[in-house]
């Protein structure tokens, strides 16, 4: 069997549209991994602030520092989903409150194309979330953290775009 | 011998053949029939002139893993051998001559191809004879021809609302003996051969068109020529013509470690490719289309007969004739070179 | 009752070989015959003696102009033959500073649609002798018969909702403009049955797909907004997409790929046509465009512009979803 059509297998979907991967149960002792992409000045800031004002958040979330949300390059997204994520969040500054004036506009016109595009391929919508998360939102980051994860956890692992290796 | 078979035993035959082993056969997909696994007869398209990509697939994968490492301080190995047995039906007398030329590159020599020799012992071959060569289809060129079965273990040629089945070596006649046990019957000798026969010389309209003879030689002194600057303009680089080929067997190896675990794979590489023979350094000896493009149809047309005596590697299956973007395949190059212009 | 791009052919040949002895192009890129007469090859010409290899007829589909790209490092002018289509995909060039205007000298071709081979092929009319255009159709003759072909159901569907007949970027032209009107509205009502199918049918729908990409990467080379001078996917290090067929790999090469020219797709549809696996990879262009023109009110999203989709913002006409 080609390496193609193991993978494909594996996906469960190489038999037809009725039995495909989101039927699978999710493994005894799973647990949500979020991969979390925080602009620098506003979300990872928002995200410090949760922690020094102990609001308590799931710790599902990894949370990678960018200089921008306007870094964020939709690539980055898929390549988690397809290392292990189960869920992403992209997060920067509020419209308008850009360090860099403009990156979070540009990321917003990539992400209002990019979320509806990977919902396209077949990954549930719940699974990228694009949140703008102040560095005064520290509850705000808690929330929608928990939330993410909730969400997450009701879905079951992501296994469309994922590596099987 | 020769023996027959009615369609129904041979869906019977497969089906039961696909309960302990990967069936392989043409099944037709969003419009495209390719040879691909299957899970029992019923998915497996019969009316095919040929498949759009070859057996190839599946003795000489586009990738394959070849071992898993563990470097966590400690340096452990664990070779990953293609174990599985598979059973690949509906073989065209292309692919089955294809699987010959293969053979000597991978198997013939001092060394041979541990996986690919793996996988051709697990794997029998199901040849089924062509009743409606395509108009790119130009086996007959090369000598081959619509009845011929090559590699095969087992040969079926239809012959009205049966099957002729020939057994033609062990494991074929392991398959007639063993699963197949009662499925056929024996045919009258002189019938069947006439069905072999009128197969044989059935017409290939385009392998008529495009004759081969000699051009090993004339290509010896062709490296220079023109000819490759004028016609590789026009090839995109794009990896077609190599990757639906039944014989072309390029391949790259690529190690891939992530925290402390790896896999070292091979995969086929393209000479149409940009970076293909590219060193580290950045030289690369095949720095524009013109060597490239050269590359191929030398390989093809020249090395090969050169170095493994007689036959060329090309089968004539008509694939790239299809399938090449911008018209650029070897049937034209054959015709160009002998000097009936059919390339611009 | 319009012409026909075969009436054009001789008118050519003579430019082209005029252009290339007069030494105002130093090679000319059209087309000329291919494997049969339904399938005619890009073809490049340097000689006035090759000139005559030079075809016009309404087969000619492929998209010239990525080539221009092998010609840039280069001194002199290239000569190309260019439908309304392909002038798009020119202008996609000039636009992203790959191709200069001042090095090609275009012979534009008013199209009024070219005919899909792949449909007419299967007809049995054998070697193609003469194309008429009746109008609202196609008399195609062959050595083996004869059939008038409605062009809405025989020309490429990019040709039935085509609204740029004339090409907007010429030296000269081939015969008069036609009138550019569609035949037909753009239509995605393919997309929208796609988008209202659940996660896991989709997901079962392009895993499909992909699974079957042989990663030839045609798509990728005939693709006239896919002219970065160093490709994402030839680049060992980081390497982005692996070199395996896995199913993971393949849908990180499509998602990539389609990515990559999203806003700046020309629409022009030849990744699809080369496909040699047939993946409809225009559902992918044709997602994005459907949504480029709702979300941003961009009407045309596969005309070139100076400053593209995503490379642009409004601040406060935007949709805002993130809040």
């Amino acid at each position: 069997m080609s390496v193609n059509e193991k993978a494909a297998q594996a996906a469960g979907a190489a038999t037809g549209p009725s039995t495909v991967a989101a039927a699978t149960p999710a493994p005894e002792g799973w647990e949500p991994k979020i991969i979390g992409f925080a602009c620098n000045w506003c979300t990872y800031a928002g995200a410090d602030l949760a922690g020094t004002s102990r609001i308590q958040y799931p710790p599902n979330i990894r949370v990678i520092r960018v200089p921008c949300s306007g870094r964020i390059n939709p690539q980055f997204v898929v390549r988690a989903f397809q290392r292990g994520a189960d869920g992403v969040l992209v997060a920067g500054c509020h419209p308008g409150d850009c360090h860099y004036s403009t990156g979070n506009y540009f990321a917003r016109r990539r992400y209002l194309l990019a979320t509806r595009f990977i919902e396209y391929l077949g990954v549930e919508p719940e699974r990228l979330e694009v949140r703008w998360i102040s560095g005064s939102e520290g509850q705000k980051f808690a929330d929608t953290v928990r939330e993410l994860t909730e969400k997450i956890r009701a879905l079951g692992p992501q296994r469309r775009l994922r590596e099987t290796l | 011998m020769l023996m027959t078979i009615a369609p129904d035993n041979l869906k019977n035959l497969l089906d039961k053949l696909a309960r302990d082993r990967l069936l392989v056969a043409p099944s037709m997909e969003d419009g495209v029939t390719r040879l691909k696994p299957v899970h029992s007869a019923a998915e497996i398209a019969f009316d095919y002139s040929n498949t759009a990509t070859s057996i190839k697939d599946f003795l000489f994968p586009q990738s394959e893993d070849l071992l898993r490492f563990v470097t966590d301080g400690t340096l452990s190995i664990e070779e990953i051998k293609p174990e599985r047995a598979q059973v690949a039906f509906g073989l065209r007398p292309c692919d089955l001559a294809s699987v010959a030329l293969m053979d000597k590159v991978l198997l013939g020599g001092e060394f041979s191809d541990a996986h690919y020799q793996t996988r051709r012992n697990n794997t029998l071959l199901i040849g089924l004879a062509c009743e409606n060569p395509a108009d790119t289809c130009f086996c007959t060129t090369y000598g081959y021809n619509p009845g011929w079965a090559g590699a095969a273990d087992v040969m079926l040629y239809k012959d009205g609302d049966k099957y002729l089945a020939e057994a033609l070596t062990d494991k074929g006649r392991e398959l007639v003996g063993g699963p197949g046990e009662g499925l056929f019957k024996p045919a009258d000798e002189a019938a069947g051969e006439a069905v072999k026969k009128a197969y044989a010389e059935k017409d290939v309209p385009f392998g008529k068109e495009v004759d081969v003879q000699g051009i090993d030689k004339i290509l010896d002194g062709f490296f220079y020529d023109q000819y490759w600057d004028d016609i590789s303009k026009k090839c995109i680089g794009c990896g077609t013509c190599t990757y639906v080929c039944p014989t072309c067997h390029c391949f790259l190896l690529t190690d891939e470690a992530r925290g402390g675990q790896g896999l070292r794979f091979r995969c086929w590489d393209s000479c149409m490719f940009a970076n293909y023979t590219k060193m580290a350094s950045g030289a690369n000896p095949r720095p524009t289309k013109k060597e490239r493009v050269r590359q191929r149809f030398m390989h093809k047309l020249n090395y090969y007969p050169n170095r493994y005596g007689g036959s060329y590697l090309c089968t004539g299956c008509g694939r790239c004739v299809a399938m090449c973007p911008v018209g650029l395949h070897i049937a034209g190059v054959i015709k160009d070179v002998k000097g009936v212009k059919a390339h611009a | 009752m319009s012409a026909i791009f075969t009436d054009h052919q001789a008118a050519l040949r003579d430019e082209v070989r005029k252009l290339l002895t007069d030494g105002t192009i130093k090679g000319f890129i059209g087309y000329a015959r291919g494997r049969d007469s339904y399938h005619p090859a890009p073809a490049i010409v340097t000689r006035p003696d090759q000139v005559d290899g030079l075809i016009l007829d309404q087969f000619c589909i492929f998209g010239l102009t990525k080539y221009l790209l092998d010609y840039i490092f280069e001194d002199g002018k290239m000569g190309i033959v260019a439908k309304g289509c392909d002038s798009l995909a020119l202008q996609r060039l000039i636009t992203d500073h790959r191709v200069s205007r001042d090095k090609v000298h275009v012979i534009g071709l008013p199209c009024a649609g070219v005919i899909n081979a792949e449909k007419v092929a299967q007809l049995g009319l054998g070697n193609v002798q003469k194309v008429t255009d009746k109008g609202a159709s196609f008399l195609v003759e062959g050595d083996k018969g004869s059939r008038e072909l409605a062009k809405t159901e025989y020309l490429w569907d990019k040709c039935l909702w085509c609204e740029h007949h004339n090409p907007a970027v010429a030296d000269s032209k081939l015969g008069p403009e036609v009138e550019n009107v569609a035949m037909k509205p753009r239509d995605y009502s393919d997309i929208e049955a796609m988008e209202n199918l659940p996660p896991a049918e989709k997901a079962a729908y392009w895993t499909r797909q992909f699974s079957r990409c042989i990663r030839c990467y045609a798509c990728r080379n005939v693709c006239p907004a896919c002219n970065c001078r160093e490709c994402v996917f030839d680049i060992a290090d980081p390497r982005w997409v692996g070199n395996t067929v896995k199913l993971s790999e393949q849908q990180m090469f499509h998602f990539t790929r389609a990515w990559h020219v999203a806003g700046r797709c020309v629409d022009c549809g030849e990744c699809e046509r080369v496909c040699p696996m047939e993946l409809p990879l225009m559902k992918l262009q044709h997602k994005l465009q459907k949504d480029i023109v709702k979300l941003f009110g961009n009407p045309k999203p596969f005309e070139p512009s100076e400053v593209e989709v995503l490379g642009q913002f409004r601040a406060t006409e935007d949709p805002e979803e993130f809040m």
